[in-house]
């Protein structure tokens, strides 16, 4: 393998102890391939930073104590099992006399010291392990995107905050932009829209001065990224009471106040048919109205998100994209399903979501025309704004002071739910004199997991894809990062969780990885208790996410979440289950259903794996792998 | 300093007092200016001819401030007073009021101006900025003197030249305290920074009297009168001090009136002096209005008031016969009200140092009129800018802002950004000295602390301290040689959180735990600590069962942590309430930035024992295992804290035994 060597760090290593020079010559010589920089102590003193790829090794530098204090606040100072309740030890079966020694551990080799018995202390090594490189990690997982000595020596100098998330040329001047007028990010996976958007926070109120801080919107797409962007910010140096950050659906239930009784999804479904009997009853009988249950949601949810009011806009409406073609009568008979599905609503005093995002922007214009005192945002930030209806958009962007600042970011290949047209005109957002910008170089993920990734994206989208759309999917550029392919486990059928869990273990014995690294994505939700109860009987350090509570980043544990709750984060190892049973469509649903669900599956799946940063495992039945992954199997 | 600075500062402060003042009422619901509120249980506790102090209960979610002005009636009777203090917690509320309203009132109707401070100090920044921008009209001008805007935004902005300490010979101090002083001495603004226990009174007494010997004028505020009380009542003892050197503006504890300070009885003693036939003149007017068939203590009852007093009730009198002809009466008056104003004038411009509360700084037009060379701001981290603001203005030289950014926060009620950043913000905060591990050259830190067992403090360093804070000799020597923190691990027992309607929590399996290890005391003194109102009252309900003879001594006390403030208890017992059943939010240091000051402030007031009832698991679980609290956990345990098991009954002996000083 070649060795690169800074020169600084050549001169140093001159300096230091034959055993510290050993151990140098030992990490050159260890066939890891990850490309994520790393760090080690050699000794009480000294600590070398290198990166790696396949053929060249390049070492950055090595630091005595004294310069790597920054660190050290990290690691050197913490007790890694202190974190530890006194009865999570005795779970583990420490003995209880000897718990106080067990916290006063630092070292590994110390542990032999303590009289413990063989899987006691063979339990207690893993946890340490996971414990230790997760302090260690724990904020250098936040430096994922070094890329070069200068930037990384950086970091170990202390300035953190330029380099949470490394921005390259083209984001920095996004961030640098002045504050008047409307800034859109068009970006591929991955390329960074968001820490462009937090940057851009940091440095608005940065500025500050004596004067209030300006006021700040960032609306994201779901709660784990309210958390993991607060998480973020909080690492920059920013309080969470300096700005707001929501999601847009409770962003309008705190405006509204009084208490509204949101629809579940079975009371939906209930209603809807309901409509659709009401109408047939009045004679309207048609083959439309046996279409199937998803074509009626998708329907109200374009009406009410394109905020159409009158039949006659609605008649008109161009549709494109939508999936069926329907004329003008059929058209008409939908109308009258809608209303009659509204009234049923109102009779219920039940809302859906979208009526919530609608009643929330005719109060805040009613509030705005008899000049109400509204709080509104200097600067407004919409992160996956492809996510949003254009009625869920008009209304953020009613939310900014007049003459304040919009920061749109999108990325439309990455879209869950939506999949009708769109036009930035219908949602009030005025592109003249606005900046746009095309984010296409992809940070995230190396170029073999968007390889495998990317097959799945053009066979959803590839018939649907409209060229004169203006929310038109971005053609990722292939990542410059390069790494290894991603890894197939295949295991008997109902072994998949066991093999999982077991490769993590080895993973973290083996390599080292800091456990906050690795994240399980589960589907379905019974999935993610089996993983979290196979990981609890094997020591393994875990975070079990359900989409509702907060997710903690930097928490030195493995996080196991729902498929659709990782959406915007990213993880440097990302293990998926791809038992091709979890995936199928439920049997009752009809054939077009079907296609739909499988279409809708595939995208997430498909989002799921560009999660992965450095390494992606899939692990599945090997009689039954799902679809998604066959292009991977030959 | 440009203009346009000031003009802006005036704007955004009065955006943020009116987005204050909307909250307010909004959350009074109130729909005319004035408001009334109902009290229940009155019960007299000093009774002093123009000084009567009663305490109440009153069921107001909202914070009323101290120094409100109220008007209260009881059946049969009416006065006029203010506010001395309200505690939301228990509900009781403190007035000082003018007139007797009965000795046992069960029910009286409070009226008050809910917004009254607010718009004095919208009127006291107007005044301010005005003169500053150079439009002073007759009006405005005859509220204010000179004052120094310039010197206030550099101490709002931590923006000035640091200056070189001045060395001072000193005894009664320690090596921390002394070097505070002397680098206060060399700084036209200095932020002096006291964790808790480090003798932050102390230090400010030995500094008042520094500036004193100097031959500077001194200017004394605090937060609160019991603040502005025991910082006054330190600097009266570091020296003797002549007659009149010292005066304290405004309503005063017994113990400060003692020393002879407060400015009613030295207006007393001088206008005897000046005016020997005054009191004659006095009780003249009182039969001419006995005359007009009002209703007026006689002179024997009246003999012992101060005249300034008694003008005042005289002048209260006077509002109730307007209809009548007073001409004479009223000329004889303002003749005694100019003679009265201008000796105390007088007597503020003769003393060394002034003690007064900051809201005086804008409510009182007396204290308007006067400058000092020094300001010293004490608990200024509870004060907020705008306040610190019309203090700094008010020091020729100097302002020393004295306090702990770590602990308290200043209330304020809206969200508006306007109102957190002026009215919620202190000027640690705006001065960006606010950083424990950042050093700043125009602080200074008292580094040695006295309160806390070294077991405790090692906690509250390493988390809230960056480590700085160090144990005084004495505390090392002193502190008992057991176990000091016990951590109570409720994660198996079915302890259970609930949300109530207001937004407050309950943990009744933790109530009943707290009541336990009181049952288990062996007296001493005790505070128990929860951040949950609602659960603070049922601990109460829970407690007083079994210890009311203790709760009624004061050796054992149930409130939140903002009562807390300032004080210290041999033994804290610190109810975390989160467990399962609710979201913990206010544990969350990412979600509300005040978790850190909340728990660092309860801590910190244990002087040998603290307790902390915590459900681990589900803290671990739902904050993270890095998460602030559970930080403070695992540094607990490396400094030697025992942890037992609440529902087993081995941790219930444990706990006995702790609480006995045997484990």
């Amino acid at each position: 393998m070649e060795v690169l060597t800074t020169q600084s760090f050549a001169d140093r290593v001159r300096t230091v102890s034959n055993t510290c020079r050993m151990q140098i010559s030992k990490i050159v010589d260890e066939a890891d391939v990850s490309t994520q920089p790393c760090a080690e102590r050699l000794d009480g003193d000294h600590l070398v930073a290198w990166t790696r790829d396949t053929r060249s090794m390049s070492f950055w530098c090595l630091l005595s104590k004294k310069e790597s204090s920054k660190l050290e606040k990290y690691d050197l100072n913490e007790f890694p099992l202190a974190g530890f309740s006194k009865s999570d030890m005795l779970g583990i079966g420490v003995p209880e006399q000897l718990i106080s020694s067990v916290y006063e551990l630092k070292k590994l080799e110390d542990l032999d010291s303590v009289n413990l018995s063989e899987s006691v202390r063979h339990r207690l090594r893993f946890v340490f392990l996971q414990r230790f490189y997760g302090l260690i990690f724990g904020r250098e997982q936040l430096v994922r995107r070094a890329y070069n000595v200068e930037h990384f020596n950086r970091y170990l100098h202390g300035n953190i905050t330029e380099l949470l998330l490394h921005l390259d040329e083209t984001q920095q001047r996004i961030v640098d932009l002045d504050g008047d007028g409307t800034i859109i990010v068009k970006g591929v996976a991955g390329s960074g829209k968001t820490a462009v958007a937090l940057h851009r926070i940091v440095k608005i109120l940065e500025q500050r001065s004596l004067f209030t801080p300006p006021r700040i919107l960032f609306i994201t797409y779901n709660r784990s990224l309210v958390s993991y962007a607060g998480e973020l910010l909080h690492a920059l140096g920013i309080k969470a009471s300096e700005l707001t950050i929501s999601t847009l659906h409770a962003l309008c239930l705190k405006k509204m106040e009084n208490k509204i009784k949101i629809i579940s999804d079975s009371e939906k479904r209930e209603m809807l048919l309901q409509a659709r009997v009401q109408v047939q009853k009045k004679n309207h009988n048609s083959s439309i109205l046996a279409y199937p249950e998803t074509f009626w949601q998708d329907e109200i949810h374009l009406i009410k998100g394109r905020g159409v009011e009158r039949l006659e806009r609605y008649l008109k409406l161009s549709r494109f994209g939508a999936g069926r073609a329907l004329d003008r009568e059929s058209r008409k008979l939908v109308w009258r399903v809608f209303v009659e599905y509204q009234e049923q609503c109102a009779a219920n005093q039940m809302m859906d979501w979208d009526d919530v995002v609608w009643s929330a922007y005719k109060e805040l214009m009613r509030g705005k025309q008899e000049g109400d005192n509204l709080e509104l945002f200097d600067f407004v930030f919409i992160d996956e704004a492809q996510d949003l209806t254009p009625m869920g958009l008009r209304l953020v962007n009613q939310l900014a002071q007049p003459g304040g600042s919009l920061f749109v970011a999108y990325d439309r290949s990455q879209s869950i739910y939506e999949k009708v047209g769109f036009k930035w005109k219908d949602c009030g957002i005025r592109l003249h004199g606005s900046r746009s910008y095309d984010l296409a170089c992809n940070y995230r993920n190396t170029s073999q997991i968007i390889q495998a990734a990317y097959p799945l994206l053009i066979t959803t989208d590839g018939e649907k894809n409209i060229d004169d759309n203006e929310m038109d999917v971005s053609q990722p550029v292939f990542s410059s990062r390069r790494g290894e392919e991603p890894i197939l486990l295949d295991c008997d059928t109902g072994k998949e969780i066991e093999v999982l869990c077991q490769n993590i273990t080895d993973m973290i014995k083996s390599e080292l990885i800091p456990p906050q690294n690795i994240a399980v994505l589960c589907y379905p939700n019974k999935v993610r208790e089996l993983v979290a109860q196979e990981m609890t009987e094997r020591s393994i350090l875990y975070q079990k996410h359900t989409g509702k509570d907060r997710i903690h980043l930097l928490d030195p544990s493995v996080k196991v979440l729902p498929i659709k709750s990782a959406k915007g984060l990213e993880f440097p190892i990302v293990y998926l289950l791809a038992s091709g049973f979890w995936y199928r469509p439920h049997l009752g649903l009809e054939e077009d259903d079907r296609k739909t669900y499988v279409d809708n599956m595939q995208r997430v799946f498909y989002m799921a794996m560009t999660r992965a940063m450095t390494r992606l495992v899939l692990v599945y039945d090997r009689k039954d792998p799902v679809d998604f992954i066959h292009h991977l199997l030959d | 300093m440009g203009n346009n600075i000031i003009k802006r500062i005036r704007e955004e402060i009065l955006l943020a007092l009116d987005a204050e003042r909307r909250t307010v009422k909004k959350k009074l619901g109130a729909l005319g200016e004035m408001l009334d509120v109902v009290l229940l249980r009155g019960k007299k506790l000093v009774s002093e001819p123009g000084v009567y102090v009663y305490s109440f209960y009153c069921d107001l979610e909202l914070h009323l401030d101290e120094g409100l002005e109220i008007l209260i009636e009881t059946p049969g009777f009416s006065s006029s007073g203010e506010i001395l203090e309200h505690d939301t917690d228990s509900g009781d509320i403190f007035l000082v009021l003018r007139d007797d309203v009965g000795r046992h009132p069960n029910e009286a109707v409070m009226r008050f101006d809910s917004t009254f401070l607010l718009d004095l100090l919208k009127k006291k920044i107007e005044t301010i900025t005005n003169l500053a921008l150079g439009q002073t009209d007759v009006l405005t001008s005859f509220d204010v003197a000179g004052e120094n805007i310039s010197l206030a935004l550099r101490l709002l902005q931590g923006d000035a030249e640091a200056g070189r300490p001045v060395l001072i010979e000193r005894s009664g101090l320690s090596e921390a305290q002394k070097k505070s002083i002397e680098f206060a001495l060399g700084q036209t603004v200095a932020y002096l920074w006291g964790p808790p226990g480090t003798g932050k009174t102390r230090t400010v007494a030995h500094l008042v009297h520094e500036l004193a010997k100097r031959s500077e004028h001194v200017m004394l505020c605090a937060h609160t009168n019991t603040a502005t009380d025991n910082a006054l009542l330190q600097t009266l003892d570091v020296a003797d001090w002549s007659e009149g050197s010292i005066v304290r503006v405004g309503y005063c504890s017994e113990k400060v009136q003692r020393r002879g300070v407060d400015l009613d009885f030295l207006v007393d003693r001088k206008i005897h002096r000046t005016y020997p036939d005054i009191t004659y003149r006095i009780n003249l007017l009182g039969q001419k209005l006995k005359s007009l068939q009002v209703d007026f203590p006689g002179s024997g009852s009246m003999g012992d008031i101060p005249i300034g007093r008694r003008l005042r009730i005289i002048l209260e009198i006077m509002k109730g016969v307007e209809d009548k002809d007073t001409t004479d009466l009223r000329r004889e008056l303002s003749w005694l009200k100019q003679i009265i104003e201008s000796l105390e004038i007088e007597l503020l411009s003769n003393a060394r140092v002034v003690a007064t509360t900051l809201t005086r700084l804008y409510t009182s037009r007396l204290v308007g009129k006067i400058m000092c060379d020094t300001m010293v701001i004490d608990e200024a981290g509870i004060a907020s800018l705008t306040v610190s603001m019309v203090a700094g203005c008010k020091a020729k030289k100097r302002v020393v802002a004295v306090g702990d950014f770590m602990q308290l926060p200043a209330i304020v009620q809206s969200d508006d950004s306007h109102a957190r950043n002026w009215l919620g913000k202190s000027v640690f905060e705006s001065a960006n000295c606010h950083h424990p591990e950042k050093e700043h050259a125009l602080r200074t830190m008292l580094y040695e602390q006295w309160r806390m067992h070294p077991g405790i403090s090692k906690i509250v360093s390493s988390i809230f301290y960056a480590n700085k804070l160090k144990n005084a000799p004495l505390v090392v020597k002193t502190a008992i040689k057991k176990h000091a923190v016990l951590i109570l691990d409720t994660s198996h027992t079915n302890a259970r959180s609930q949300l109530m309607r207001t937004g407050s929590k309950i943990n009744k399996i933790h109530c009943e735990i707290v009541s336990k290890i009181i049952s288990m005391a062996v007296d001493e003194e005790i505070a128990v600590i929860a951040p949950y109102r609602a659960q603070v009252r049922n601990l109460r309900e829970v407690i007083r069962v079994g210890s009311s003879e203790a709760i009624k001594q004061g050796s054992l006390e149930v409130f939140t942590v903002h009562r807390f403030q300032g004080r210290d208890k041999q033994t804290v017992i610190l109810d975390l309430v989160e467990a399962p059943g609710t979201k913990c939010g206010f544990l969350d240091e990412i979600k509300n930035p005040a978790a850190e000051k909340l728990i660092n402030v309860a801590m910190s007031r244990a002087k040998q024992k603290l307790i902390l009832i915590a459900n681990l698991d589900y803290l671990s679980f739902s904050l993270g295992r890095d998460a602030l609290i559970n930080r403070v956990m695992a540094q607990a345990r490396m400094s030697g804290a025992t942890e037992v098991d609440a529902g087993s009954d081995e941790g219930l002996r444990d706990c006995r035994a702790f609480m006995r000083g045997e484990l």
